[in-house]
């Protein structure tokens, strides 16, 4: 169970930040205004919600109880 | 493809800054934002003493450092070779001012209505011109423009954002000439296709020797000069101005 | 370092949840420093960034970026110590420096906040920029580290590193009843010191040091970024502006370090816990770090007097002997008078903790002064057309504005401090219990 949430939360941050990242304005010398738009709206918005689910993952990890335990031994 | 470009003659140019003027009442700009300026200069010492002029709009890069850095891309390049400012989205940051190598950006230090060089409203002004001041209420400046149908035309549009030349894209989209370039009484100031070998702008270019500002930083700029030299370490400014909000 | 067993009865440690006269005096007076600051700031917004000295670059002879800018990389920079120590205790094991972590946690936290206030106050539409740097920011604008990795990655990271290092204490203050047990309760979030808590705790951390030490780098190197890929001033363009702004945040976040660690032993009558032991490290590693920035300063004095292109030589001597020279040198002079000091120390192997808060007071003066004269010049006369010189000179306004800034992260800090110690509680083998 706890491995699965913080796998979970850093496959979840990684793909957001790296998809905020690709969906943001494309890097390159600017000849038109592709350059200036987001691909998708609000896309850094995604990166920065990614790298906090990375570092959430460690959160899960220290706060979700083993499995195999019943939650208050 | 049409790509809009400044062929900027030194020969001709003969110093006397109409051009600013017709800048500043084409675009309303406050109070010390000169999108245009003329740099006086004037180099060797007394008696072999040289002036010379040297107009500068934006020179609307192809490879703009202020495109670059802007955060938000409030600055962007159009297809058509404009470098335009989105008063709407710019959060006034200036790091496009900084980032300029040639100082054309200016920031709305305070509320542009109390930047105006006339107030309209004051009754001694508004009896000997019926109220025709600075700033006009021109409908063109406020309108969308480009197939990104943003607002990027016209200067004191709203406090805290950054705003320079535009080569006055609200002339240019309905077929006319930026206002510098209609106003200079000599035709030193050239402006059009640079693409279309055939224009104006282009056969002006081919004409004479030509330079850009500062070419070795990459930037490309779309306004070139003819007829005269680029500045030395040896061009002092005189009359330098020294504008004041 | 003393194991502190907390009986059942006693008060919480570290004057946690008791109001003191001499603490409500600072609240009161940090509170009317931030009051200052939030009428000064008050008047910016609605006259306009008029009211600051601040001007264009060009026809206006001004510097558009000015003190706002400085702090803002200062406020970053200081933040470096936080992360920073609490990162290298985990990865090297460096079990003496334990004590501070925490508080340096706290003040990357909060000078990452200051550095954020800091960067809105200079900006002309700061309602704007939140939303729109969310919805547009472009990758390609060296900003977008600022805002994305420093201000946001990095102080989410340090959130999580408070609050995952903050779970024993909690835990442990959780068991004494009182107005704050709730608090304690929720951080603590369940923590019962179970050997596998302990080793799951171990674990998590290190791997967060060890994802936090490289997201350090990038992102104090990211802010040198700014003014490092800028070819357009005189000045700036140089490979060395991000390493450089990695060491000197190192430099400032450990001094700031270490006057917060001296004030605390003074004022909480923690002799025992930050012991001479922690001030002789981070003294040690104080030295590292200035004398690897005076090393780049020698290299960047060398590169721009040498044979420079026209415009950098012009900026050096404005620089080395023109007009920020009165700055530039007392910064320098500061940054070598701290270093001697924490050198003959070190090779004396004898430790006075005044000279190294004297020290650390230094290198923070020159990082202040450093930021300064990194950020003004250029923009006053690194114009590479022939423009008049600029000027630059603050105004109350951003005098006052920066007042705000700091009396609230002080102000934060005082705060924290009495709802959670700012000391490690329970050490490494003390009980949670139960």
């Amino acid at each position: 169970m706890r491995q699965t949430v913080v796998a979970a939360c850093l496959l979840l941050g990684a793909a957001l930040a790296a998809s905020g990242f690709t969906f943001a304005a494309p890097v390159g010398a600017p000849t038109s205004s592709i350059f200036s738009e987001p691909r998708v709206e609000f896309a850094p918005g995604l990166f920065i919600l990614g790298v906090v689910f990375a570092f959430l993952s460690a959160v899960a990890y220290e706060l979700i109880p083993d499995g195999e335990r019943p939650p208050d031994g | 493809m049409t790509r809009y470009g400044m062929v900027i003659d030194l020969d001709r140019c003969t110093g006397c800054r109409a051009c600013m003027v017709a800048c500043k009442v084409e675009n309303n700009t406050p109070v010390a934002n000169l999108w245009m300026y003329v740099f006086r200069f004037e180099e060797g010492t007394y008696p072999d003493v040289r002036v010379n002029f040297m107009p500068r709009p934006c020179m609307h890069c192809d490879n703009a450092p202020c495109v670059k850095v802007c955060p938000v891309g409030a600055r962007f390049k159009r297809a058509d070779g404009l470098v335009a400012t989105d008063y709407e989205r710019c959060i006034g940051c200036r790091y496009c001012e900084v980032a300029c190598p040639y100082g054309v950006n200016f920031f709305n230090w305070k509320e542009p209505a109390k930047s105006q060089y006339l107030d309209g409203k004051d009754a001694t002004v508004a009896s000997v011109t019926g109220g025709a001041v600075p700033p006009y209420d021109n409908p063109d400046l406020d309108a969308p423009y480009g197939t990104e149908r943003r607002r990027i035309a016209g200067g004191g549009q709203l406090k805290g954002v950054v705003e320079k030349c535009t080569f006055c894209v609200q002339r240019v989209e309905a077929g006319r000439l930026p206002a510098c370039v209609t106003s200079c009484p000599v035709q030193a100031l050239v402006f059009g296709d640079l693409d279309d070998p055939k224009s104006a702008a282009s056969q002006r270019l081919e004409s004479k020797r030509s330079f850009r500002l500062l070419e070795e930083l990459g930037t490309r700029p779309r306004v070139h000069y003819v007829g005269g030299r680029p500045p030395t370490a040896e061009s002092r400014q005189i009359e330098a101005v020294r504008a004041k909000v | 370092m003393a194991a502190h067993r907390i009986a059942r009865a006693q008060p919480l440690p570290f004057g946690v949840g008791r109001i003191t006269p001499g603490w409500s005096m600072i609240v009161a007076i940090l509170l009317a420093g931030v009051l200052v600051g939030a009428f000064a700031y008050a008047l910016q917004y609605t006259e306009g960034e008029v009211v600051t000295g601040m001007r264009d670059i060009g026809t206006m002879g001004g510097a558009p970026w000015g003190l706002y800018i400085a702090f803002v990389v200062y406020f970053v920079g200081v933040s470096f110590a936080g992360i920073a120590v609490a990162a290298i205790v985990r990865v090297l094991d460096l079990e003496r420096l334990r004590p501070v972590a925490r508080m340096g946690e706290l003040l990357a936290v909060i000078s990452l906040v200051l550095g954020a206030l800091s960067i809105l106050a200079d900006v002309g539409q700061p309602l704007r920029a939140i939303v729109n740097l969310l919805r547009y920011a472009r990758p390609q604008s060296p900003f977008f580290g600022t805002f994305t990795l420093v201000i946001s990655g990095y102080l989410f990271a340090s959130l999580v590193y408070l609050f995952l290092e903050g779970r024993r204490d909690a835990a442990i203050l959780a068991r004494t009843p009182g107005r704050l047990q709730w608090l304690h309760r929720l951080w603590a979030s369940g923590y019962r010191d179970t050997p596998a808590e302990r080793e799951r705790h171990e674990r998590a951390s290190y791997w967060l040091a060890l994802a936090i030490l490289p997201l350090l780098v990038t992102a104090h190197s990211t802010l040198g970024f700014v003014f490092g890929l800028q070819a357009g001033r005189g000045g700036w363009f140089s490979t060395l502006q991000a390493p450089g702004f990695v060491v000197l945040a190192g430099v400032s976040g450990l001094g700031n370090l270490i006057v917060l660690a001296a004030i605390l032993r003074w004022a909480l009558r923690a002799k025992q816990v930050l012991d001479d032991t922690v001030f002789r490290w981070l003294a040690n590693f104080l030295l590292a770090l200035t004398i690897v920035y005076l090393y780049f300063l020698l290299v960047d004095w060398l590169t721009s007097t040498y044979a420079a292109p026209a415009a950098d030589a012009r900026l050096a001597a404005v620089v080395y002997t023109g007009e920020y020279a009165p700055v530039f040198w007392t910064s320098v002079a500061a940054l070598v008078a701290a270093a001697a000091l924490l050198f003959g120390q070190f090779a004396r192997r004898r430790y006075s903790l005044a000279l190294v808060v004297v020290a650390a007071v230094l290198v923070n003066v020159a990082a202040v002064g450093k930021r300064v004269v990194l950020v003004l010049p250029s923009q006053t006369h690194g114009a590479l057309l022939p423009y008049v010189p600029g000027t630059y000179e603050p105004t109350l306004v951003e005098y006052g504005v920066l007042l705000g800034i700091f009396s609230l992260g002080a102000l934060l800090l005082t705060l924290f401090m009495k709802v959670f110690p700012i000391l490690e509680v329970g050490g490494h083998h003390a009980e949670v219990g139960s």
